[in-house]
């Protein structure tokens, strides 16, 4: 599966795309224990800048995917991935101390606390955001989204974000669950 | 069984354990060690089903395993002129899980009502400390899993980047844990006057 | 801030921070990172609490470990493991007020009054004795020097967030 015919993201600049390699996904058929979940994911190649959103119900496995799906296999590509959790608040902390680990104090807005925590993503980087629409205001969540990273996979059950360029949702069907193009 | 009486025979009971099995003339007794175990693991069944005891072995077996591979080491190098460190790993690798679970049991034995005998501050202590370590000990295991999945610390010799990690762990448990703290403060004093007030 | 509350939740992060890595020991004790927990616990102690943040330093440092051994399987050390980090911590609590580089200096004295307990107290133990204990002393070194390193730095962390000045900070 080829998620060909999808627009690059606007912000980015044209001579770093042109040069940047796609994201390359699956095949992969992966057993996650606990939940007990087995996922299934096709080949997919996302060209350099997609914005994706991922949907799919509540229970369905899409946090179990980015943290334990996506996240390790992207590091083990060499990618640096920056993943904002479902529980932000609680993430936070770490946030603050990361940037305390770096010589800044931490901005006491959540919002200016992920966008300081995130500055040092390069142009090859990735960013996942996990529901982070429930903490982060609209105009930080597309903030987030016009970074210049390599991809940013956004969870969201309040609707498509207008600048992501694709979209994939999560089905499950009883412990198999599937990735599918579309929402 | 009333509470008073219920902290006495635990009590008693793991102190006679510890007096005899684990300071006493029955330290290296395998078949004594070996009951208190096959005991320990029926009553933690009983009590917490596999569930319970697959998290408990979990948490010991590789402490065990590290144990026992020291003191095979210690053993191939003649440390301090000893051959019988294998033997004695092998022995505190049977004392240990009793030892463990001893106080395990004991502590799931333990209710809230039980406590009442206590003075005032004792049980308040006791009830805060165990209903933080059961709530925080997840938030802490989230924390580390945060922090060695962040982009800003995986960089750097494994016992730098390790140590980099566990600084910034104890600065985010402190404030996760404080507000974890207030929050169960609060409840607790609000339950306790509300039981003070409406005592039935 | 309030000092009761610091202390309580100062106890449970040393508790559990102590069962978080354990690699055991000669003798009969296991290395751990709970060193680091003990001094940063005396550090901010010290550092936020106006009165008696000695006590509050000994109480975390020293009830925290204890618990931790109660609750891992070495509730025989518990004893020893009290006086020893009770003592750290109080030190450590002592160190905050100081410049940085007395700091340092306050906090290597606080985990080498630790070491000096441990080595004591397994030395005069019956089933340790003098050899066991001299066996404990370079990795309860090691696990001094480790923790000072660690617990210092993370109070560095603490104070740059602003946290232990401004309550507002951590409430976001």
């Amino acid at each position: 599966m080829n998620s060909s015919g999808q627009s690059t993201h606007p912000s980015l600049r044209e001579e770093s795309l042109q040069h940047e390699d796609p994201m390359l996904l699956g095949p992969w058929e992966i057993g996650v224990h606990p939940p007990g979940l087995t996922y299934r994911i096709p080949a997919i190649s996302l060209p350099y800048g997609s914005r994706v959103w991922l949907s799919g119900d509540n229970g369905a496995g899409k946090t179990v995917f980015l943290e334990r799906v996506l996240l390790p296999r992207l590091a083990a590509m060499g990618r640096q991935v920056f993943l904002v959790a479902q529980d932000l608040l609680l993430q936070a902390h770490v946030m603050a101390a990361v940037l305390a680990s770096r010589g800044q104090r931490a901005p006491r807005c959540l919002d200016d606390l992920v966008m300081a925590w995130c500055a040092p993503a390069r142009p090859n980087s990735i960013l996942l955001l996990d529901e982070a629409d429930r903490h982060l205001s609209p105009r930080t969540i597309h903030q987030l989204l016009e970074l210049p990273l390599a991809f940013v996979v956004a969870v969201s059950h309040q609707g498509r974000p207008c600048t992501t360029t694709h979209c994939f949702t999560i089905c499950r069907h009883e412990t198999l669950v599937h990735l599918e193009i579309g929402p | 069984m009333k509470g008073t009486a219920k902290l006495l025979l635990l009590s008693s009971l793991v102190v006679l354990y510890f007096g005899l099995g684990v300071v006493g003339p029955w330290y290296a007794d395998v078949p004594f060690q070996g009951s208190i175990a096959a005991l320990c693991v029926l009553l933690r069944l009983q009590t917490s089903g596999w569930r319970g005891l697959r998290t408990d072995l979990a948490f010991l077996l590789p402490f065990l395993c590290t144990l026992v591979a020291m003191g095979a080491l210690l053993d191939a190098f003649a440390m301090a002129n000893r051959t019988d460190w294998t033997e004695d790993a092998l022995c505190k690798a049977l004392v240990f899980p009793n030892s463990f679970w001893s106080i395990q049991l004991a502590v799931g034995a333990l209710r809230l009502t039980d406590l009442v005998a206590l003075p005032r501050g004792v049980r308040r202590f006791f009830i805060l400390t165990h209903a933080l370590v059961s709530k925080s000990r997840p938030l802490i295991e989230r924390l580390w899993w945060l922090v060695c999945h962040d982009p800003s610390l995986q960089t750097g010799p494994w016992i730098i980047r390790s140590g980099r990690r566990l600084t910034v762990l104890l600065a985010a448990a402190l404030i996760a844990v404080y507000h974890e703290t207030e929050a169960t403060v609060r409840v607790y004093d609000a339950r306790m006057a509300l039981l003070e007030e409406n005592p039935s | 801030m309030n000092s009761r509350i610091l202390t309580l939740t100062l106890t449970v992060v040393v508790a559990l921070v102590t069962l978080f890595v354990r690699i055991p020991l000669p003798s009969r004790g296991y290395f751990n990172v709970g060193d680091a927990a003990v001094i940063f616990a005396g550090l901010v102690l010290g550092g936020a609490s106006p009165k008696h943040p000695l006590l509050w330093g000994a109480l975390a440092g020293g009830l925290g470990s204890a618990a931790a051994d109660i609750l891992s399987g070495f509730a025989l050390f518990a004893p020893l493991t009290l006086a020893a980090k009770g003592l750290e911590g109080a030190l450590a609590a002592a160190a905050a007020k100081h410049t940085a580089a007395l700091r340092w200096i306050w906090a290597a004295v606080a985990s080498s009054a630790m070491v000096i307990v441990y080595f004591v107290g397994e030395a005069l133990w019956p089933s340790i004795g003098l050899q066991g204990a001299l066996a404990e002393l370079l990795p309860n070194l090691l696990q001094a020097a480790g923790g000072t390193l660690i617990g210092v730095t993370a109070f560095g962390l603490v104070e740059r967030t602003g946290w232990l000045r401004d309550d507002d900070t951590a409430a976001r």
